[in-house]
């Protein structure tokens, strides 16, 4: 068989059509997070990206709940991150205009946990409230 | 990240944004009795194309200080002003240290430490007598300070050893304002040079009680920058972006007084200077006086040095300024003014 002129073997062809079912099965196999909250990095403090007014926001999250957390750096020169140091989870350092997400299972007993930017946490810090 | 010979990045940075416009073409042909002869291309100075804007833009800078180029709402976040008993201002800055990639020239990014995340810093500016107190937080990589110049206790100075603040601590600088004049503020944590160099300074003006003449006002910081570590600059600027003010002229009037409060910042090179073309300024050395004491069309400062410049265009036009050192120049250490007839009324 050839694609684009150049001959591909069989096999080959065969573990991509494996690999491109497995892909589109995978998110449903997966624990599917309950809870999807998006950040913006932009000024030195998080946002909601569906409220750019109110810097680093109190993040509302149900005991045990499922949570997929998205930050977006808005800000050009910039390095962000967002990490939630008592669980140890943290997205990856991020440049101008890029993201990268963080699923977590929240903790089973109500209270408040910090969560920050930990290049900036001076700055960059909120709370995370459980209930 | 580029890194460049101290002559390479010139050529390398023409090439890299070819769909630029180009800066000859600009120049040619826009004022009337100016540049009727057309630049040719092999003679065309300065980069091509323009860094983007919305990280930081020299013509903003220019005319803004305590944060007077932010809506009301996000200027209070760094500015409050409080008007005291006596007549006096009592001037609250906040103030911080991040490290930030930032453009010097089109496509070539320098690893700067920012105050605020932009170099030169925020512009402070209080009048004599007024209390000036700034509230620093280091949100960098790295042990920093500021250091202002002017009267001030030992305490205060942000340079004596075990002054320097740790990242993520907060110092309060307290002092009032005095002498009056231009002057400046820096890093001052060791190795010095490095961290000046890095990008964190900027301009401290001090008002005379009484005032001085009405003018059109603008800041201009003497900078370079060593974008490959070897301890030589490859790039100068006024306000940091290599002929930003080429590309975008500085806009006067005819006729009306132009006050510059010029500083040099530039590290590892002694001395700066600025030479204006087609004019002459007055000179108020590092603006502790209220009269100029020299006129002159070129002015030589070392570091740290700074001074008030005054002039008034008499014709329209084109006008150049730039180091008058080649050298500076041609890496990026010239701009325009554009000098249009004041409107009739
Ligand atoms: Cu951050
Ligand atoms: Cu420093």
């Amino acid at each position: 068989m050839s694609i684009l002129g150049k001959r591909v073997p069989l096999r080959a062809i065969a573990a991509m059509a494996v690999l491109m079912i497995l892909a589109v099965l995978a998110p449903a196999l997966s624990k599917t997070p309950t809870r999807e909250i998006t950040l913006v990095a932009k000024g030195m403090a998080f946002y909601l990206d569906s409220d750019l007014k109110t810097p680093n926001p109190t993040l509302d999250i149900k005991a045990g709940e499922r949570v997929r957390i998205t930050l977006r750096n808005q800000e050009r020169g910039i390095i962000h991150d967002f990490a939630v140091p008592v669980l140890k989870k943290s997205v990856d350092q991020l440049g101008w205009n890029e993201s990268d997400q963080v699923t977590f299972t929240a903790p089973k007993r109500p209270g408040t946990y910090q969560y920050e930017c930990q290049p900036h946490r001076l700055m960059m810090r909120g709370t995370i409230r459980i209930y | 990240m580029w890194t460049m010979s101290r002559r390479g990045w010139l050529q390398a940075t023409g090439l890299a944004s070819l769909s630029g416009s180009l800066l000859g073409a600009k120049l040619s042909g826009q004022t009337a009795g100016q540049g009727r002869h057309q630049a040719h291309g092999s003679h065309v100075m300065g980069t091509v194309g323009t860094p983007s804007l919305d990280a930081f833009n020299p013509t903003t800078f220019l005319r803004n200080w305590n944060f007077s180029e932010l809506e009301p709402d996000a200027r209070a976040k760094f500015y409050k002003e409080t008007p005291r008993p006596d007549g006096t201002m009592l001037r609250e800055y906040e103030i911080y240290a991040v490290d930030r990639d930032i453009e010097i020239a089109p496509g070539l990014f320098f690893p700067a430490w920012t105050y605020n995340g932009q170099v030169p810093g925020p512009t402070i500016r209080a009048t004599e007598g007024d209390r000036v107190k700034v509230t620093f937080r280091n949100s960098g990589s790295h042990p920093h300070s500021i250091h202002f110049h002017g009267w001030h206790m030992p305490a205060m100075d942000g340079a004596l050893p075990g002054q320097e603040v740790f990242p993520g601590e907060t110092f309060v600088y307290e002092f009032d304002a005095d002498p009056f004049g231009l002057h400046l503020y820096h890093c001052h944590t060791v190795p010095l040079k490095r961290h000046i160099h890095k990008g964190l300074y900027g301009t401290f003006i001090i008002d005379p009680r009484e005032g001085r003449a009405p003018a059109d006002e603008m800041v201009m910081v003497m900078n370079a920058f060593d974008t490959n570590f070897d301890v030589e600059n490859e790039v100068y600027a006024a306000n940091t972006v290599a002929n930003a003010y080429m590309h975008e002229p500085i806009r006067v009037t005819v006729g009306r007084l132009v006050r510059i409060y010029l500083v040099n910042l530039t590290e590892f090179d002694p001395i700066n200077s600025m030479h204006t073309h087609g004019m002459f300024f007055d000179v108020i050395r590092t603006g502790t006086a209220l009269t100029p004491s020299e006129r002159t069309d070129t002015l030589m400062l070392c570091q740290g040095e700074r001074a008030i410049l005054e002039t008034t265009f008499r014709y329209p036009g084109d006008f150049m300024f730039h180091a008058h050192q080649s050298e500076f120049a041609e890496l990026g250490w010239m701009g325009l003014f554009r000098a249009e007839a004041a409107p009739a009324t």
